[in-house]
C-alpha cells in the first residue's frame, strides 16, 4: 500500500499516465477502475486493497528508473502476480472459505434489519438523482421478456441514443446509485 | 454490429470463465487500456444480472450463472442491489415520476408566491368591499340600499365565484397529487365546503417487539459457569449480540453462528468494532430455541480470515 507518498512521489507515478497533470489523474482513475473490475472478476473480495498493492508495485519500479511504456499492461501484469499471490493465501484458509450455494448464502448474508437499511439508503439514493434520470431509470427497467429489446430501442431514439450507449449509461447509472448506497450503509 | 455482436460473445467467454488463460490476459490488458470497452462489459455483466434477477434465463444459463458468477461476495450484492433497485423503480412511489402534466404544471401555478399574494390581496379586496357595504347599508337610505342590494347581489356572486374558483383549485390540486384522477369530475362548490381531503396513505406498521440484547464477552461462560441465555420474543425481528473483546486487533470482523450440531445458520456481513465491541443483529428465524455459538473472525490485510474470538450462548 502506498504509505502516505510524498506529493513529489504522486507527481512521478502520474507524470508515468501523462505530462499533463490533469489527465494523468484521470488516466490513473480510469486504471484505477480497471484494476478494480480486474480483482472482482477474477474473484477478489478486497479489490481496493490489492490496486493498492499494484500500484505501490508501479511506484517502486518507477523509482527505480524502469522504463515503462504502457502503464495499462504493464498494471495488469503486476495485478496478475498479486491476484496469484492472494490466491495462494487465501487457500491456506480454505478451511474458513464456507461454501454456500448462492440462493442460501443470499438469504442469511443479511439481516432483515440490514435489508430495510438498504431499501432506505437505495430510496434516499434514488431521491437525490435528478428526475431525468430518475425518469430514465424507471422507464428502462419497465419492461417484461419479450418486449424489452422494442421497448428501450425506442426509448434509445427518443434519447438520440443507439441502444449500446443506453445499456452503458444505464450502467453507468446503476453503478453510481449502488455506491451511493453503500456510502449511505457506511461501507 | 457484428462488432457488438463478436464482443458480446467475448465477454460471455469471460463472464461464464469459458476463456483460454492467456485469451483471457491479454482481454484483460486490452480492457484497462480501453476505457470505452470496459463499460460495455459493466453494460453486459448489468444486463446478466438483470436476467438473472428477473428469471428471464433458462435452467442452464441459470445454473452456468450461479455457479461461475455468483461466487464472491461482491456480485452476490451485486445480485441483490439489483433486484432491490429493480423492485423498488417498479413500485407505484417511483412510478410518480411522471412527465408533468397540464394540470400538475396548472396546480403548480397556485403553490407559488404570485398566486398567495394575489389570494392575499383579493382576501383583502373582499374584506374591506365587505366592510364598505355594510357601512353604506347601515346609512338606511333608500339610494344606498339599493345600489348596496346589487352590490351585495354582486359580493354574494363574488364570494360564489370565489369557492368555485377554491373548488377548482382544490380539485387541480388532488389532480396533481393523483395523475390517474378524472379532471372532468370536480367537487360541488358549496359556500361552506371545506377543501376536498386528500386520502391519507398511511402503511399498517406491525407490531414488533424490540430486539433483545445480549452482551457477551470472550469466553464461553458467565462467571458463575452458566451460559448465557437469551429470551428471545416470538414476534421480535431477530436479536442483537453485543459482542465485546479483549481488544479490537482487526479493523473488520465476520461471525458464523453454528448451532448445536455445528450447522452455520448465520453468516454476517462485514462488522466494524466500536472500540473493542461489535454488534452482531441476527434474524429470529435463525435462531430457534437451542444452543448457539459465534466464531468471530478478523480481517487480515489480504481480506482472509483468522479466528480471533468465540462466544457461546442459548435461545430460550
Amino acid at each position: 500500500m502506498l504509505d502516505d507518498p510524498s506529493n513529489t512521489d504522486l507527481e512521478r507515478l502520474l507524470q508515468a499516465f501523462d505530462p499533463d497533470k490533469e489527465r494523468a489523474a484521470e488516466k490513473y482513475l480510469q486504471l484505477r477502475y480497471s484494476l478494480e473490475s480486474f480483482f472482482e472478476w477474477r474473484d477478489c473480495e478486497n479489490t481496493e486493497e490489492l490496486t493498492d498493492i499494484v500500484f505501490d508495485r508501479v511506484t517502486k519500479k518507477i523509482f527505480n528508473h524502469e522504463v515503462i511504456e504502457n502503464i495499462e499492461a504493464f498494471s495488469i501484469t503486476i495485478a496478475k502476480f498479486v491476484v496469484m499471490e492472494h490466491k495462494r493465501k487465501a487457500l491456506r484458509n480454505v478451511d474458513l472459505v464456507d461454501i454456500l450455494d448462492p440462493e442460501s448464502f443470499t438469504e442469511n448474508f443479511e439481516s432483515e434489519e440490514l435489508k430495510l437499511l438498504d431499501l432506505d439508503c437505495l430510496r434516499k439514493c434514488l431521491a437525490k438523482l435528478p428526475e431525468t434520470k430518475r425518469k430514465l431509470l424507471v422507464e428502462y427497467f419497465d419492461a417484461e421478456e419479450a418486449t424489452m429489446i422494442p421497448k428501450r430501442k425506442i426509448l434509445a431514439e427518443q434519447l438520440n441514443l443507439t441502444i449500446n450507449s443506453l445499456r452503458i449509461r444505464v450502467s453507468r447509472l446503476k453503478s453510481k446509485l449502488e455506491r451511493c448506497t453503500k456510502d449511505c450503509r457506511g461501507e | 454490429m457484428k462488432k457488438q455482436t463478436e464482443n458480446n460473445t467475448k465477454f460471455g467467454k469471460f463472464f461464464f470463465s469459458d476463456m483460454a488463460d492467456d485469451e483471457r490476459f491479454e482481454f484483460e490488458k486490452e480492457f484497462a487500456s480501453k476505457p470505452e470497452l470496459l463499460d460495455e462489459m459493466r453494460a453486459f455483466e448489468a444486463d446478466l444480472i438483470e436476467k438473472y434477477v428477473r428469471n428471464w434465463m433458462d435452467h442452464d444459463e441459470r445454473s452456468k450463472f450461479e455457479t461461475q458468477f455468483l461466487n464472491t461476495k461482491k456480485r452476490r450484492q451485486k445480485v441483490e442491489f439489483s433486484r432491490q433497485l429493480i423492485t423498488e423503480l417498479s413500485s407505484p412511489t417511483s412510478r410518480e415520476v411522471e412527465p408533468e402534466s397540464f394540470w400538475s404544471k396548472f396546480g403548480s401555478w397556485f403553490q407559488t408566491p404570485k398566486f398567495a399574494f394575489a389570494s392575499a390581496f383579493s382576501i383583502l379586496i373582499l374584506v374591506f368591499g365587505g366592510w364598505f357595504i355594510y357601512r353604506a347599508f347601515d346609512t338606511g337610505t333608500t339610494e344606498v340600499g339599493r345600489n348596496t342590494d346589487r352590490a351585495n347581489v354582486e359580493l354574494s356572486n363574488a364570494r360564489t365565484n370565489a369557492n368555485i374558483e377554491n373548488a377548482r383549485v382544490n380539485a387541480d390540486l388532488k389532480v396533481n397529487a393523483d395523475p390517474k384522477t378524472n379532471t372532468d369530475v370536480l367537487p360541488t362548490p358549496s359556500p361552506t365546503s371545506a377543501p376536498p381531503k386528500v386520502p391519507e396513505t398511511t402503511t399498517p406498521t406491525p407490531k414488533v417487539a424490540p430486539n433483545p440484547v445480549l452482551a457477551l464477552f470472550a469466553g464461553t461462560l458467565r462467571s458463575d459457569g452458566r451460559l448465557n441465555e437469551l429470551d428471545l420474543p416470538k414476534n421480535s425481528n431477530g436479536a442483537t449480540f453485543q459482542l465485546n473483546l479483549k481488544a479490537a486487533d482487526y479493523k473488520h470482523f465476520q461471525a458464523n453462528v453454528t448451532d448445536g450440531n455445528g450447522n452455520v445458520v448465520f453468516r454476517s456481513g462485514i462488522l466494524r468494532p466500536q472500540r473493542s465491541t461489535l454488534n452482531l443483529v441476527v434474524p429470529a428465524k435463525n435462531l430457534p430455541k437451542g444452543d448457539y455459538r459465534i466464531n468471530l473472525y478478523g480481517k487480515n490485510v489480504a481480506g482472509e480470515n483468522e479466528s480471533a474470538a468465540d462466544f457461546q450462548f442459548r435461545v430460550n
